[in-house]
């Protein structure tokens, strides 16, 4: 019985596969062009699970993609225009499906923010190089020693010399 | 033997935790001997820990599906090599394979530096011995993989099908080894914190510890665009999906840390930069781990979601805390006073390389991050896809591209205008040359033409440092041109290794830019029928199905002609797995030197007729080649040179006491 049941699932299961496949096929020859489908589901990403959420143009997964990109091409041959067939989408799965935040101000947000996190980065690393251009260096100071800072530390030099001289 | 496993996973608990306890005491007391009866413990970790690994992968070999973890991803249809891969393939064995390889790491690092860094040393063992406490105490207490089953079944649920590829099988590890080793730069930073020894000695102790992480991240990496590009089906290699991006941070901040650490060794400056860098490029590894196992982040490589994402985020807490507090204690000592003696310098292009890596980051990490920070602020979970993330980071990309060509041509402290205007003539020649050939080639697309320009500036950059050094040994050695070259790559591995990943860089460059080129098309064909692609043509010759207990397999066969040649046929496949029900595509590649020929098999109709895609990736081979010389030219940096050697010998004598240290300085 059990052997049965798992033959009858798999004959059911391929035949699924199958008929997917069967049903991408037949539809794919008829207008819209594959370009404008794929142009229209550009704007969305597969939402089948399996996939890293690929973009709904080059995802070639059975569970989501392919169905929805045929159901694009049937949208289109009805006349339904780019932005209301993404728009049918949002209404249905939320902005998680799209591939950009919506046009407004979230998507102007999300691209604008790395570039002013980019400037401001710029800028700290101006003010850190002026800083240390007009910076002293401990080490190796470029300012010239006057006669008498000379003299002090050659008296000094030779007084420690003849310390260790003496020890 | 599985128990064995278990209670070595237990008992490690108590040599990890006296692993900190004795380095950390043994150093505040000096006393030597608890440093190392705290580093003998350190190694027991490795070796307890190397039994529970042997012990689960006794299990997995022999089908032992009593225990949940071999029950829930294997099975035994699956072969050898997979058995072997599922290890890493699931939740918990790959939290106990991530600590074992702590323990690896921990075991090497305290083995090469016996006898060096003594004062960093016991410092180290015990940040990486709680490392390696804390993912023991994740396995115990999170992620048992030895929990027993109340019975067992007779065949496992086996590995998800699309991990079912060589490339999945070494592409964890390698990424783990990169992820995992981030530790060590973190401990010796810690140590160089904790024991006040705060001049460039931890960064030469660590340099190569950086190294290789980073060698493997970028490897790993590498690995996982090979196994999308050959398995997922869709003609590319990154998609930038969380878990790719989550592993892509790290290695953007430690190639920051690997280029400002320079300036530290040169000028004595950038040390609490420096140590801040080590910080986070460490807390970008657990950030990863954190999302990629805690459910955080929707991704196809996330593990399942559980409990362990609490326990990350009070590590994540604990470690923050601490290393902002110990950062605090030392700054007064870690500020040193620094002067730029003109920004035309070395040091400037250093900085604007950490500028830009850094804004890359930032830039991933925000749109990794956005769905997150959309649905707290307005409830909407909203994603950002690869259009966001190409928009941002492409042009970022190519400054960072100009700033690899333009870095070497500045001298340390200074570069006069003169020097400036020589070193950048053959350069610039180069650009322009390359400008005027992608031109001449009908390259219109202005990131590709900017691209492939700058690529040719940096290859002009670095054929002028190869062609100056080779010269200065010619001249001074009397050797001929490719001896000189050969000895002037050992000598200076360190440099001129460092071009060659700059090398590395202009391939992978070259082979982003070719998806520019990309052409796609998708048909539909019946027997005998051919189809056009550009100078290409297939034929669908046959199809053939075929069913086993395993999978459903539909292939078909196709001829593919270049120019009305004959190339090869082309067997693209599409799979069933009954067990798991899900569906595969193995794609066909005919691959030549300048671009891939990419079938994939969409699907079949009662009728026989079947859907294909197409693409022809121009230049794709470059990524592989860019990888490969990476790997090559990151070993040739990071093996140590013979002056390095004598080092590392001179120490241990004069550890051991075997040798007069000015004896030895006369032999180096």
């Amino acid at each position: 019985m059990g052997s049965f049941c798992s033959a009858a699932l798999g004959i059911l299961s391929i035949s699924i596969f199958q008929l997917t496949f069967a049903y991408a096929t037949t539809d794919s020859r008829q207008n819209p062009t594959p370009e404008q489908i794929k142009q229209v589901a550009a704007n969305l990403v597969c939402l089948c699970g399996s996939c890293s959420r690929e973009s709904l143009a080059t995802c070639i997964c059975t569970a989501f993609a392919i169905p929805e990109r045929e159901s694009i091409g049937r949208q289109l041959s009805e006349g339904f225009s780019s932005d209301e067939i993404v728009s049918n989408y949002v209404q249905q799965f939320g902005n998680v499906v799209l591939a950009e935040p919506p046009p407004g101000n979230v998507r102007w947000i999300s691209v604008v923010t790395p570039i002013i996190v980019l400037l401001f980065g710029g800028i700290a690393i101006r003010a850190v190089l002026v800083q240390w251009r007009g910076g002293k260096d401990t080490a190796v100071s470029n300012t010239p020693q006057t006669a008498e800072q000379h003299m002090k530390y050659k008296t000094q030099l030779r007084q420690d010399l003849n310390r260790i001289d003496k020890e | 033997m599985v128990d064995v496993g278990y209670f070595a996973l237990c008992f490690a608990l108590v040599p990890a935790g006296y692993a900190v306890y004795a380095s950390i005491i043994g150093a505040l007391r000096n006393q030597q001997q608890l440093v190392r009866s705290g580093e003998n413990a350190a190694f027991s970790v490795f070796g307890l820990l190397s039994i529970a690994i042997l012990a689960l992968w006794y299990a997995i070999l022999t089908h032992d599906f009593s225990l949940a973890y071999v029950s829930e991803n294997t099975s035994r249809a699956m072969p050898i090599q997979y058995l072997i891969a599922s290890l890493w393939g699931g939740q918990n064995g790959s939290i106990m394979f991530w600590g074992w390889m702590i323990s690896a790491y921990m075991t090497a690092v305290l083995f090469i530096n016996r006898y060096r860094y003594r004062d960093l040393m016991p410092y180290v063992t015990a940040v990486l011995a709680g490392y390696s406490l804390f993912f023991i105490v994740l396995n115990l207490y999170a992620a048992d993989p030895f929990v027993r089953l109340p019975f067992a079944p007779e065949d496992g649920n086996g590995l998800n099908p699309i991990l079912q590829h060589p490339y999945m099988a070494i592409h964890p590890p390698v990424l783990y080894a990169g992820m995992v080793g981030m530790a060590v730069p973190f401990a010796f930073a810690i140590a160089a914190l904790l024991s006040g020894h705060l001049d460039s000695n931890w960064l030469r102790a660590m340099r190569r510890w950086l190294l290789i992480p980073w060698a493997f991240l970028g490897a790993g990496l590498l690995l996982g665009g090979k196994w999308a590009y050959v398995e997922l089906g869709w003609g590319g290699y990154w998609a930038w999906d969380p878990v790719e991006n989550a592993s892509f941070m790290p290695w953007l901040a430690a190639t920051a840390l690997l280029h400002s650490m320079m300036v530290q060794e040169r000028k004595g400056i950038l040390k609490v930069w420096n140590i801040i860098l080590a910080f986070f490029t460490y807390g970008m590894t657990l950030f990863g781990t954190f999302i990629t196992r805690s459910g955080l982040i929707e991704s196809v490589h996330s593990f399942a979601q559980s409990s362990i994402g609490t326990y990350f985020v009070v590590y994540l807490g604990f470690l923050s805390c601490g290393c902002i507090t110990l950062l605090v204690y030392r700054l007064p000592v870690l500020r040193t006073p620094s002067r730029l003696e003109s920004f035309a310098s070395r040091e400037t292009m250093f900085l604007l390389n950490n500028w830009i890596l850094l804004g890359m980051l930032f830039a991933v990490l925000w749109g990794t991050l956005f769905p997150v920070f959309s649905e707290a602020i307005t409830g909407d979970k909203i994603t950002v896809g690869a259009p966001f993330f190409n928009r941002v980071n492409i042009p970022i990309g190519l400054v960072l591209l100009l700033l690899t060509g333009a870095g070497p041509l500045f001298a340390w402290r200074k570069t006069s205008a003169e020097g400036l205007r020589r070193n950048f003539a053959v350069p610039i020649s180069a650009a322009i040359i390359s400008c005027i050939v992608v031109g001449t080639l009908g390259v219109r697309n202005l990131y590709a033409m900017m691209s492939l320009t700058l690529c040719g500036f940096v290859v002009g950059s670095v054929a002028l440092e190869f062609y100056r050094g080779t010269m200065a040994r010619k001249r001074n050695s009397g050797e001929r041109i490719w001896p000189a070259l050969l000895w002037l790559l050992t000598k200076s591995r360190r440099r001129y290794g460092g071009y060659l990943v700059h090398i590395a860089m202009v391939l992978l460059f070259v082979g982003f830019t070719g998806k520019a080129f990309t052409t796609e098309k998708e048909f539909v064909l019946d027997y005998g029928e051919a189809q056009q692609i550009g100078r290409y043509s297939v034929t669908y010759e046959a199809l053939a199905n075929h069913d086993d207990a395993h999978k459903f397999t539909s292939a078909a066969a196709l001829s593919l002609y270049h120019d009305g040649e004959f190339l090869a046929t082309l067997l693209p496949e599409r799979r069933f797995y009954h067990q798991s029900e899900q569906n595969t595509t193995e794609v066909a590649i005919w691959s030549s030197r300048l671009e891939d020929f990419y079938l994939i098999l969409v699907g079949t109709a009662a009728d026989n007729s079947a859907k294909f895609q197409v693409y022809v990736n121009p230049l794709v081979n470059c990524v592989w080649a860019g990888g490969l010389l990476f790997v090559f030219s990151s070993l040739w940096t990071m093996w140590p040179t013979a002056r390095e050697r004598r080092l590392a010998f001179m120490d241990r004598e004069v550890a051991l006491g075997e040798a007069d240290i000015s004896q030895l300085l006369t032999k180096t």
